[in-house]
């Protein structure tokens, strides 16, 4: 009977901790009494001579277990909230058979088979949605308050077996009490840090005095004060390194005991070792995004920071150790997950293309690094050349803007002319080349030139930017084109940030309802299809009722550059949301122009969020084939 | 005198530490005697969950299943056997009669269903319905309870039965009214599962 077994050396362990635990205790008042005890006798104050004082021992037992118990209370109190005020913490929401979809049924399912398996009530399923990695916890004081998170990820990647062995894992912990157990370790820790906390602020206590008051005449007792604080410091500080060793070598424990019992309760050791390969393959494997995960990670599934290595404070084993206890046989194999920034990461069943475009922002990937070189190896050589250094990289942005009507062009050129001697030879040059280019290499123009543009001095950036926008007013309109580009070119240099207080963080986009309304506009009329259909369907994944599409005259591109202003100083998850919805709007047409692509490039630099230049090619692809799968090479499916 | 009190207080200790472990004793046994009893009911729970599902089966796959009205007519007729069978051994757990009966009603019900989902491998229409994958999610997920439910009951009976043979329970198990050992419960099919398989060319 293991699983029985296995509950009884858990409690054996857990009464060595304790046996442990009060040693440390103990030892920490010992180390106390010698601090105090050695100072008074070497400073030959308070009448002492010898080091043995039981009345002295007595006070200063008393005192450190008064204050390491003080402190444990404090942060007990502190973790009394249960279960569903973690889960809640962590970003959670409550799943119930009422608002959940067929996946989170089978979820519920899981949990309700697993609480049958373990003879523990069902506790109440909680879903972490925006995290993306394999991960799962159970938190609560008691099997009855108890619940089990699970992240979006373990809930769309792991099949039902695996499921199963990760609801089961848990179950165990909530079995074996393993939560209830941590709880009071990271409390007792807290009071020996209280400990090492007051020697510590009674050491700046008494160090402000002295440049404050000067030398007084009780130099001696303030030596005395000081030493005793240095010790009490050192003592505690040392006392919570070795107590969190304790700690996490008995968590390291209870992951064992909680893979075995996953195995115990499911019958299936595949379930398990199946999802710990798949976390192990995973490029996301178990992290946790959420800001407040460095609490909650001694009780997740796995470490919710991915290390490889065993080290004596991690909270769980390896994931290869792990594996190798429920599965002997196996080779040391993770299962391959593409990596999120991939292009397979794309054709994932499930997610819309707008999501993947999201999913790939702010992301270096190997794909927009092939996309780079190919366009680099693509070029002429002369835009090559060009592009290595910011003369050229200047006659190239240049060359792009110049207008198609002869007219414009002519006051155009006049006014290069007039900038700089020796420009105008540069773009008269290029411009030929760049215009044979074609429409679709000017995103990527324009992305290669930022780089060599760098280089440029501020005043000749400054410079550089007034030519620009005289160029852009000569024919006295400013096209979609013109604004992207000017936009995108702010990535050269950052306009610096405002002295004094920062813009305060927008927290719903209610408050930027007309902003929203008009960069879903703009981008829907850059569309060539049905512009109504495409606002309509990024307007839909936004939280904001009767948003109406603007009419084509009020989509002005100046008008838009206020409204970035205003967007960006949104907070990161809603920005996430608003570009989400552009996205929705591009790609609902399944085909990405240029000006789409260029705008909503645009939008996202503006906000913060830079696109890789591959994603709209690859998201478009993924859209038009019904995203069975996509791949980055020219090949396609 | 001072001896004569030292034994006596040394006797005192002794009995009150003989009768400290076997209230001990006595409520592990309780408790796990209780856990079992427990998990059988729990049996019983998954088994009518099973059965209340099957007349939403039946109802979304007729309209796909017009041509095949008797495999839909042996579920139904399966699944009322296993009611009357789960309501008479419910009245009388003790009766092995009753068990083995509902046994064989359980068995039939899975056959029944077996035949169904063999027959609705045909009509591609019925198995991408919505209604259809979610009944039999649920139908699968009942299953893994029911067996789940009958692993957590061996268990359960396990340790009972080990911690009562094991010493010193096993000298005052019997006092308290824990003579015999709980049992097991088997696989209905348990002589087919024992035959060789057989192989016929």
């Amino acid at each position: 009977m293991e699983f029985f077994e296995h509950q009884d050396v858990a409690r054996r362990q857990t009464g060595r901790l304790v046996v442990l635990f009060v040693a440390a205790v103990l030892l920490l008042i010992v180390a106390a009494y010698l601090v105090v005890a050695g100072v008074l006798v070497a400073t030959d104050s308070g009448g002492f001579r010898s080091v043995w004082e039981p009345r002295l021992l007595l006070v200063v037992g008393l005192a450190t277990l008064a204050v390491v118990s003080g402190g444990c209370l404090f942060k007990l109190l502190q973790l009394r909230g249960g279960g569903a005020a973690i889960a809640e913490h962590l970003g959670g929401t409550l799943l119930t058979g009422g608002n959940c979809d067929a996946r989170g049924r089978v979820l519920l399912n899981v949990v309700d088979e697993m609480a049958l398996a373990s003879g523990l009530r069902s506790p109440v399923v909680y879903l972490l949605r925006q995290e993306q990695g394999i991960n799962a916890f159970a938190a609560g004081w008691t099997p009855e308050d108890a619940v089990i998170g699970v992240t979006q990820g373990a809930l769309e990647r792991l099949d039902r077996d695996q499921l199963q062995g990760v609801i089961a894992h848990e179950f165990s912990h909530l079995l074996n009490g393993d939560m209830r157990l941590n709880l009071r370790l990271v409390g007792l820790l807290h009071g020996i840090l209280v400990l090492g906390l007051i020697g510590r602020s009674v050491l700046r206590a008494v160090r402000v005095r002295r440049v404050s008051g000067g030398r007084g005449k009780g130099g001696g007792a303030i030596a005395a004060v000081l030493a005793i604080a240095l010790g009490l410091m050192i003592v505690g500080f040392a006392g919570t390194l070795l107590g969190s060793l304790i700690q996490a070598a008995v968590c390291r424990q209870r992951e064992f005991l909680a893979d075995a019992s996953a195995v115990q309760f499911t019958r299936n050791p595949g379930g398990i070792a199946g999802a710990l390969k798949l976390i192990g393959g995973f490029a996301r494997g178990s992290e946790l995004t959420s800001p407040q995960a460095g609490e909650a990670r001694h009780m997740v599934f796995a470490r919710a920071h991915s290390a490889r290595l065993a080290s004596p404070f991690a909270t769980h084993p390896p994931l290869a150790e792990r594996i190798q206890r429920i599965d002997p046989a196996w080779e040391g194999e993770f299962v391959a997950v593409a990596p999120p920034a991939s292009a397979s990461e794309l054709a994932t069943a499930g997610a819309s293309p707008a999501e993947r475009v999201l999913g790939l922002v702010g992301q270096l990937t190997p794909g927009s690094l092939a996309v780079a070189g190919a366009a680099l190896s693509a070029l002429p050589p002369a835009l090559a050349h060009a592009l290595t250094e910011p003369y050229g990289a200047r006659a190239v942005v240049l060359g792009l803007i110049l207008s198609r009507d002869e007219a414009v062009r002519q006051r155009q050129w006049h006014l290069i002319a007039q900038s700089e001697a020796g420009l105008i030879d540069e773009v008269r040059r290029l411009r030929p080349t760049v215009v044979d280019l074609g429409t679709l290499w000017r995103l990527p123009l324009i992305d290669l030139s930022v780089a060599p543009l760098r280089a440029l001095s501020p005043a000749q950036w400054a410079q550089f930017q007034e030519l620009l926008d005289a160029l852009i007013a000569s024919d006295s309109r400013v096209d979609l084109f013109e604004w992207s580009l000017r936009r995108i070119l702010r990535r050269v240099m950052p306009a610096e940030a405002v002295p004094g207080r920062p813009e305060p963080p927008i927290r719903e986009l209610e408050r930027v309802r007309e902003e929203c309304a008009l960069l879903l506009s703009s981008l829907a009329r850059a569309g060539s299809g049905d512009s109504r259909a495409a606002f309509a369907a990024g307007a839909r994944l936004l939280p904001l009722e009767g948003l109406a599409l603007l009419p084509a005259e009020a989509c002005e591109p100046e008008r838009l550059d206020a409204a970035l202003d205003a967007l960006a100083a949104l907070v990161p998850l809603r920005k996430r949301d608003l570009l989400g919805a552009c996205a929705a709007t591009v790609l609902v047409d399944r085909h990405v122009a240029v000006e789409e692509a260029e705008l909503l490039r645009a939008i996202a630099d503006a906000l913060g969020c830079p696109v890789p230049p591959d994603v709209l090619a690859l998201a478009e692809r993924a859209a038009a084939a019904g995203a069975p799968r996509a791949t980055a090479g020219p090949s396609g499916s | 005198m001072s001896t004569a009190v030292l034994v006596l207080g040394a006797l005192v200790a002794l009995a009150l530490i003989v009768v400290f472990v076997i209230v001990g004793i006595y409520n592990r046994l309780v408790t796990l005697k209780n856990r079992f009893a427990n998990a059988f009911a729990q049996i019983e729970v998954q088994l009518k969950r099973r059965h209340d599902l099957i007349p939403n089966l039946v109802e979304t796959a007729k309209g796909y299943l017009a041509h095949e009205r008797s495999t839909l007519e042996a579920v139904i007729a399966a699944r009322n056997q296993a009611v009357a069978g789960l309501g008479r051994a419910a009245q009388s757990p003790t009766d092995p009669g009753a068990i083995q009966a509902l046994n064989q009603a359980e068995a039939g019900l899975t056959g029944a269903l077996g035949r169904l989902f063999a027959v609705a491998e045909a009509y591609p229409d019925l198995k991408a319905n919505q209604n259809m994958m979610a009944i039999q999610e649920e139908l699968t997920s009942t299953e893994n309870r029911v067996s789940f439910a009958r692993q957590a009951y061996n268990d359960a009976v396990t340790a009972y039965n080990t911690y009562k043979q094991t010493f010193p329970p096993v000298v005052v198990a019997s006092m308290f009214g824990h003579g015999q050992d709980a049992t097991l419960l088997e696989f209905e099919d348990k002589a087919a599962i024992a035959q060789p398989p057989k192989v016929a060319f």
